[in-house]
């Protein structure tokens, strides 16, 4: 072969980069494997310690640590009077909650106000994080316990950091307020506290609500979707849940506590400053700048992922929705890596600099384009002939039942620990679905994770909107949109 | 350079791949069939719990009621099944209080025995022991209780201590604060909550131990906690002795927040350096144990305080003013332009 002959050149080149992605390949998966064999270890000793536990005994003798949720809403008129109430009927001891309309230019407020009989009401900021100005604070004569920061808008960190600011409490929750939280969710993430004194951030599992059936803010019969997409993504969360977090928990690097569930130590918060209102992941951000914070200050902490605590949450059911969301997720995950660079294989930060960060900006971050480049190039290698049909089949083969397998290994997880779906023939359509989801709604996804490296590169910011039914819809036989 | 088609099948890599297939296939249908055999066995434990709890129930009410004697639910318990039943004992029991709660004990007691003399290996097993022995087997078990304080395990041996620890029963306070170190990591919440349980009977060794430098901080903080929660009077003066030997910062914090729940006039003095220190929680808690030991004349105190760069201080500086006769001040802030007026309103309104 000579070197100066362009197709050999390019042959060879393909070849070279056909190894690079047969590289990121298995170290993908090999990671997910591994996480998923710590989830394992971890979630079964978690699942026995539950076993010894009555959780409502933990509440009467070991005290509640008084909390904050906070739950920013942005044109939530559809929702927002549900997820409030159940929000006020969780079984914990001492808790306030801070609805924090960020502007919102439908009727959020007039229901909130109308629902829970809100009057305005005094109450001076605690912490001084610049946030977009706030016209008014209220207080329900119904529910002393709520309070609603009637603000501008200025995007969900920024209405967070608003609720921030006013928090009284050693703790606050950051959720969404379209998620509904489980009666005892607060407890069971809360107890973490109780038995790690350094805990600084505690997050729960998000659940999708499609296809349950919701009844006075709470979901009394969970099942899945009958909407194919919305499926697909059960599946996914509970794979990213179950073995991902729970792994990346058992490794105690955990390097994102969802926005749409965590508890937080306020004075931590406030000390980093809040929340990063020109971050469209700014669960990601934050959870790295108290990961920095901490390291950096030289205190001992945790910032743990507990599986028990649920929130459920509504998922995108068109494409439409699906592939803005997954786009404003890909650029969240660029600026979180690109913002804190300084910590890629930094030894200052210990296994977040060496372990997770790293695994985040080449697996997670690059992965798609990777992923991208290497179907562009397997399928240039086929159609030239330069690869053995057996060998692409072989390959193929690996990769489709590698997926598989991971799916079926976090349905076994989910089995093994929180059994949520009691309906056998929904465990059964759940396996079906771990064997079609990679093909097709796999390389979908990552078509959009693509398209969000694009979009940031063009300076692209907005958040993009997502159709909300109301949880009253989720009864699995009418799929309406609001 | 070799290509990908260069690579004859049945060669090694290919038989890799093959065997890699073969191996990722084993292990995907091993999941599967872990899954669809974990769904069966958990459908056969729910309803086996279930068949169990519908045959003792109707028993258990019968029982509660008068209407048969304890021997006919025993009667039903098969020789498998005492651990179930103790279990379903021991959650039923919270649902029912005084005389019926000692018939449910009566019941499990000949049961008990077999369960304490169980090795287990697995230290969620032994902290289920422990659960079921301390809500069914008191009084009775305490030595078994205080040797499980040594377990292996932290969770086993603080469910040992909530055990032990009974409301009027002050004795096992000092043998649980001797094992204390083994629950370093956990919040001071729990932990002082566990100490104040036992009630008011408990506070003579709680001062004894808070007064004793050879306990940890962290161990004096917890009890400072506690003896609030009891309300202590009698702690105030050891608070007010703690905070003038220049103690560790949260102990300090403890000591002031223990002397704002029961402080008196005389705590007052050795309250008021504190007003000036540098650190603001040390402030803010200094002047809401003024709030209690002060009086009228200390209200230019937290009228300047009201100008403190922290607004925890602030807070408390209105609460005290609100609390200390100075609450006309205060509507006169509200009802001005000055920063502060949110502050007076919400104090107002507390």
């Amino acid at each position: 072969m000579s070197i100066s002959d362009p197709l050999s050149v390019f042959r060879s080149l393909l070849f070279e980069f056909n190894i690079l992605i047969f590289g990121y390949f298995l170290s993908i998966n090999g990671i997910y494997f591994l996480t998923g064999l710590f989830a394992f270890r971890a979630l079964r000793r978690y699942t026995r310690r539950l076993e010894a536990l009555e959780i409502e005994e933990v509440m009467q003798t070991a005290g509640a640590i008084p909390v904050t949720l906070i739950a920013p809403a942005f044109n939530e008129e559809a929702s927002c009077v549900d997820a409030t109430r159940a929000l006020l009927t969780l079984r914990y001891a001492d808790y306030t909650v801070f609805f924090v309309n960020d502007g919102s230019t439908d009727g959020t407020l007039s229901r909130m106000i109308e629902a829970f009989e809100l009057r305005p009401a005094a109450l001076a900021p605690t912490a001084g994080i610049p946030t977009a100005t706030v016209r008014g604070v209220w207080r329900s004569e119904q529910n002393p316990n709520l309070w609603l920061i009637d603000k501008d808008n200025g995007g969900k960190a920024d209405a967070q950091n608003s609720g921030l600011n006013y928090c009284r409490t050693p703790l606050f929750g950051a959720i969404d307020a379209d998620s509904l939280l489980e009666p005892d969710s607060l407890t069971r993430v809360v107890r973490t506290y109780l038995e790690d004194a350094t805990t600084v951030a505690a997050g729960g599992t998000i659940r999708i609500v499609n296809g349950c059936k919701v009844r006075s803010g709470q979901v009394t019969a969970v099942g899945l979707p009958k909407n194919l997409l919305a499926r697909f993504q059960v599946l996914e969360y509970l794979r990213a849940f179950l073995t991902g977090r729970m792994g990346w928990d058992a490794l105690n690097a955990s390097l994102i506590i969802s926005g749409a569930f965590g508890i937080f130590r306020r004075t931590t918060a406030v000390a980093i400053g809040g929340y990063n209102p020109k971050s469209l992941g700014e669960d990601m951000d934050f959870t790295i700048r108290l990961h920095k914070h901490c390291l950096e200050e030289g205190h001992p902490y945790r910032i743990a992922f507990v599986p028990d605590p649920v929130a459920w949450t509504e998922c995108p059911e068109t494409l439409s929705s699906l592939a803005r969301q997954r786009d404003r997720w890909q650029r969240g995950l660029i600026e979180s890596m690109w913002w804190h660079r300084s910590m890629l294989f930094n030894p200052r930060y210990g296994r977040i600099g060496l372990l997770a960060f790293p695994y985040f900006f080449f697996l997670e971050m690059l992965g798609p384009v990777l992923e991208t480049l290497g179907y562009l190039a397997f399928f240039a290698t086929l159609l030239l002939g330069w690869a053995s049909p057996a060998y692409v089949l072989a390959f193929l083969a690996v990769a489709i039942l590698l997926g598989i397998t991971l799916s079926v290994a976090a349905l076994a997880l989910e089995e093994l620990s929180f059994r949520r779906y009691p309906r056998t023939v929904d465990l059964l359509r759940l396996l079906g679905l771990a064997v079609v989801e990679a093909l097709g709604y796999r390389q979908m996804t990552t078509f959009w994770r693509v398209r969000g490296f694009v979009s940031k590169i063009r300076g692209v910011s907005s958040w993009g909107s997502m159709e909300r039914r109301g949880f009253g819809n989720h009864d699995g036989t009418k799929s309406q949109k609001a | 350079m070799q290509g990908l088609s260069d690579l004859p099948v049945g060669d090694q890599v290919f038989r890799l791949l093959a065997l890699t297939i073969l191996g990722i296939f084993g292990i995907g249908l091993a999941f599967i069939l872990l899954t669809v055999l974990l769904r069966r066995k958990n459908a056969r434990d729910t309803e086996d719990s279930d068949r169990r709890e519908k045959k003792w129930e109707p028993v258990l009410l019968e029982v509660l009621a008068g209407s048969y004697g304890p021997k006919a639910l025993l009667d039903l318990v098969l020789p498998e099944e005492p651990v179930p039943f103790l279990n379903y004992l021991a959650l039923f029991i919270r649902r029912i209080r005084g005389s019926e709660a000692e018939t449910l004990r009566a019941m499990a007691r000949p049961l008990l025995p077999a369960l304490v003399e169980r090795h287990e290996k697995r230290a969620f097993q032994r902290a289920q022991i422990i659960r079921t022995v301390g809500i069914l087997g008191m009084p009775g078990y305490e030595a078994f209780l205080e040797e499980a304080l040594d377990d292996p395990s932290p969770q086993v041996a603080l469910m040992a201590a909530e055990a032990l620890l009974r409301p009027g029963y002050p004795e096992f306070v000092d043998p649980v604060l001797a094992r204390f170190h083994r629950f370093e990591r956990w919040h001071t919440a729990p932990l002082s909550r566990l100490l104040s349980n036992v009630g008011p009977e408990a506070s003579p060794e709680l001062r004894s131990a808070l007064a004793n430098p050879d306990y940890p901080t962290w161990v004096r903080i917890v009890l400072a906690q506690a003896l609030r929660t009891l309300r202590d009077v009698e702690s105030a003066d050891l608070a007010a002795q703690i905070i003038e030997t220049g103690p560790d910062r949260e102990l300090l914090v403890g000591c002031l927040k223990l002397l704002a729940e029961v402080g008196e006039a005389r705590h007052r003095r050795p309250l008021l350096p504190f007003l000036e220190s540098t650190d603001f929680p040390v402030r803010a808690q200094a002047l809401r144990a003024l709030r209690v030991a002060g009086d009228g004349e200390d209200l230019p105190l937290f009228t300047k305080a009201l100008d403190d760069p922290s607004p925890w201080v602030a807070l408390e500086a209105a609460r005290g003013m609100a609390a200390l006769g100075g609450k006309h001040d205060l509507r006169k802030l509200a009802a001005s332009q000055n920063p502060l007026s949110t502050l007076a309103s919400q104090v107002l309104e507390e």
